[in-house]
């Protein structure tokens, strides 16, 4: 569910645009996508009906969009926090983005995308994360939250 | 005390459980009972019988989306025991959305 390859920590982005593109080549690498410019469409659409920064410095944009081919959570730590949108003027270092598809959504990937949410909650946790010095160390991190999921 | 609620957003991916989890949080750290339904992606789960409801001192809905079963609320409602917030304003501020709750009692 938490792919190595969509774990980024120290990345010198500087606007929630560059983020989102990113992670959308990222993920189509990755096979994820059917169309990655349609899934960034749809990203860029739920971010303007409403801002997903939920403080903490945290933002979790998301896409639901046939564009994607399989549901993934992506995470990026940013070398510099910067402010998210004009909206709520949050300034951001933690940054997971979700794209799951319209229908046909395997159960398990949500499962696991929403546990990875629920525990943002917690403030150790957060802590523990914006600490981690490598993609490989905060890639076990995520990890681990779902090594309890029930298949 | 004893909080239940629904929490239900637009995609039902993140936004839903963040906030079951912020609630859930804060009221545990209160020392309070609480049960929180979510709507989302996955359906419903952790869902209240009208026993929980009818047992609750007050009701949190963090929905940004109509519910399903809504008239299970329909007696707190008409007592002016739901608190009816967005999502994402009780995943920012779990502690204040817990006090504005209590402040309905």
């Amino acid at each position: 569910m938490i792919r190595k390859d969509l774990v980024f920590v120290h990345q010198e982005l500087n606007c929630s645009a560059d983020v989102i593109t990113f992670v959308a080549e990222a993920a189509d690498c990755a096979g994820l996508l059917n169309n990655p410019e349609e899934f960034t469409k749809a990203v860029f659409r739920r971010e303007t009906e409403i801002s997903t920064s939920i403080g903490y410095e945290i933002a979790i944009p998301h896409g639901k969009t046939d564009a994607v081919k399989e549901a993934f959570i992506a995470y990026i730590g940013l070398s510099k926090p910067f402010e998210w949108d004009s909206q709520t003027k949050d300034l951001v270092s933690m940054v997971f983005l979700i794209g799951v598809p319209e229908k046909n959504t395997d159960r398990l990937h949500l499962k696991a995308i929403s546990e990875v949410s629920k525990k943002l909650i917690n403030e150790d946790f957060r802590e523990k994360l914006i600490t981690c010095q490598s993609n490989e160390e905060a890639f076990i991190l995520l990890d681990s939250i779902n090594q309890g999921i029930e298949k | 005390m004893k909080i239940v609620g629904v929490a239900a957003c637009i995609t039902g991916v993140a936004h839903t459980y963040m906030a079951q989890e912020a609630i859930e949080q804060e009221c545990k750290k209160r020392g309070y009972e609480v049960k929180m339904e979510t709507q989302g992606g996955m359906g419903i789960e952790n869902e209240l019988s009208e026993e929980e409801i009818a047992a609750a001192d007050v009701v949190i809905m963090a929905v940004a989306i109509g519910i399903e079963g809504e008239e299970r609320f329909e007696e707190k409602e008409d007592s002016g025991k739901i608190l009816t917030l967005n999502p994402a304003e009780v995943i920012r501020n779990p502690s204040a959305t817990i006090d504005k709750a209590l402040s309905l009692l």
